[in-house]
């Protein structure tokens, strides 16, 4: 005898899972994550599976409601994601920065070979330059 | 391998000064301030940082014989002057001016301000601090005064004006700014001093004369000069508690 909407968290348990083993397979995440996202996924489908894991769990903890658990660490699993992105944008920043300070110093020394002064730019979205 | 031969080593030896100029889409002014620094200091090069502007800042600075650094996206004056920093670390020189391209700073100041480097790391050009006509509104004007008390309070130095940009750094400040210099709004002025005090680098004043820019500012009135203590605030307390690396060039030779 199954209980109600068991078929519906296994559905949801394996997309998980191959959602993540996926996202893991394409190189989208990485290193520690990239583990975080299976753990997930295999912790995901082992709880579809096996729904008194999740009440016998409950009662360890001394939570009232299965639910309440399950809600409770998806929501800190989120978070702990979220700042690992935000220090990894962070990071991303200083040295995307870093770069554009280069390439600035690198092109004032190109630019000095030549008699002309430097060409106004030219890129797409800058005007053009003025009585050239 | 970077770098020029090492100067005649003494105090009467000559003095590398690079002037960085950070502009962002200062065509009108940027040629006039290039063409008066070189004017007051023959010697000087003169590094303007162009940040990604839309008119033709780089192509004017250049034509008055400025060295242009065009960033390939706008940082920030933050982000332009750690661009000078870094050049300037990079290449031996031995002293920074920082002067607006928006012709606000008096070169004038200039000499004072890089004698003020034989006693100090950085010397900043207040206003404020001698007689000096410089008008803002009186909201904006107690906001300038509440944020220099708190700065000279944590720097450890009497000063009268920490948002001036206008300022000359001698080696160990170039050396500390060209590793940590914030790019957020305010951390170009008010965070980087507290990043001086906590890397042990001495900060004095000189009073100059600076003119009042001649478009209106937004924020004068008494809600702007809130905004704009609390932000400073927050560039204090991120001075404060973020991690700075003291690069190995500034720290104090016993
Ligand atoms: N690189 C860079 N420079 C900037 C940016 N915004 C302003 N500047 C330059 O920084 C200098 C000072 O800018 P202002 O807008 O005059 O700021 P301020 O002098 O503190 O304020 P005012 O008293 O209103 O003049 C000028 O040389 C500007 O061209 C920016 O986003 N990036
Ligand atoms: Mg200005």
């Amino acid at each position: 005898m199954r209980p109600d909407g068991y078929w519906l968290g296994l559905a949801g348990g394996v997309i998980v899972l191959v959602l993540s083993v996926e996202l893991v397979r394409r190189r989208y995440v990485r290193g520690r994550l990239a583990l975080a996202w299976v753990v997930l996924g295999v912790i995901a489908v082992v709880f579809s599976v096996l729904p008194s894991l999740l009440t016998w769990l409950t009662a360890a903890l001394h939570v009232q409601v299965p639910l309440n658990l399950v809600l409770f660490s998806g929501v800190l699993f989120l978070l702990v994601i979220s700042m690992q992105l935000a220090g990894e944008v962070g990071r991303l920043e200083a040295r995307t920065r870093r770069l554009a300070e280069e390439v600035a110093i690198l092109s004032s020394r190109l630019d000095d070979g030549h008699e002309a002064p430097p060409r106004a730019t030219s890129e797409p979205g800058s005007p053009p330059a003025e009585d050239d | 391998m970077h770098g020029p031969e090492p100067d005649l080593v003494g105090a009467a030896a000559p003095r590398r000064v690079l002037v960085v100029v950070p502009a962002l889409n200062e065509e009108a002014t940027v040629g006039s301030v290039v063409s008066a620094v070189r004017a007051t200091l023959p010697d000087a090069h003169v590094f303007v940082v162009d940040d990604h502007s839309a008119d033709g800042t780089s192509r004017a600075a250049a034509e008055s014989g400025a060295r242009v650094a065009r960033l390939p996206y706008t940082l920030g004056v933050g982000g332009a002057m750690r661009t000078g920093y870094r050049y300037a670390a990079r290449y031996g020189f031995d002293a920074v001016v920082q002067v607006d391209a928006d012709g606000q700073h008096d070169p004038e100041h200039l000499p004072e301000l890089l004698d003020g480097l034989a006693t100090s790391d950085i010397v900043i050009g207040a206003r404020f601090a001698g007689s000096d006509p410089y008008a803002v509104g009186s909201a904006r004007r107690f906001a300038m005064r509440l944020l220099a008390w708190v700065v000279s309070l944590v720097v450890g130095t009497r000063l009268t004006d920490v948002t001036s940009g206008y300022r000359a750094l001698g080696p160990r400040a170039i050396a500390v700014f060209a590793e940590n210099y914030p790019a957020e709004y305010l951390g170009d002025t008010v965070e980087a001093l507290v990043i001086a005090r906590r890397c042990g680098l001495a900060v004095t004043q000189v009073p100059v004369r600076m003119s009042a820019r001649e478009h209106g500012r937004p924020s004068q009135g008494v809600l702007g000069s809130v905004m704009y203590v609390s932000r400073a605030l927050v560039a204090i307390a991120l001075g404060l508690v973020r991690h700075w690396v003291v690069p190995a060039a500034a720290r104090r030779a016993s």
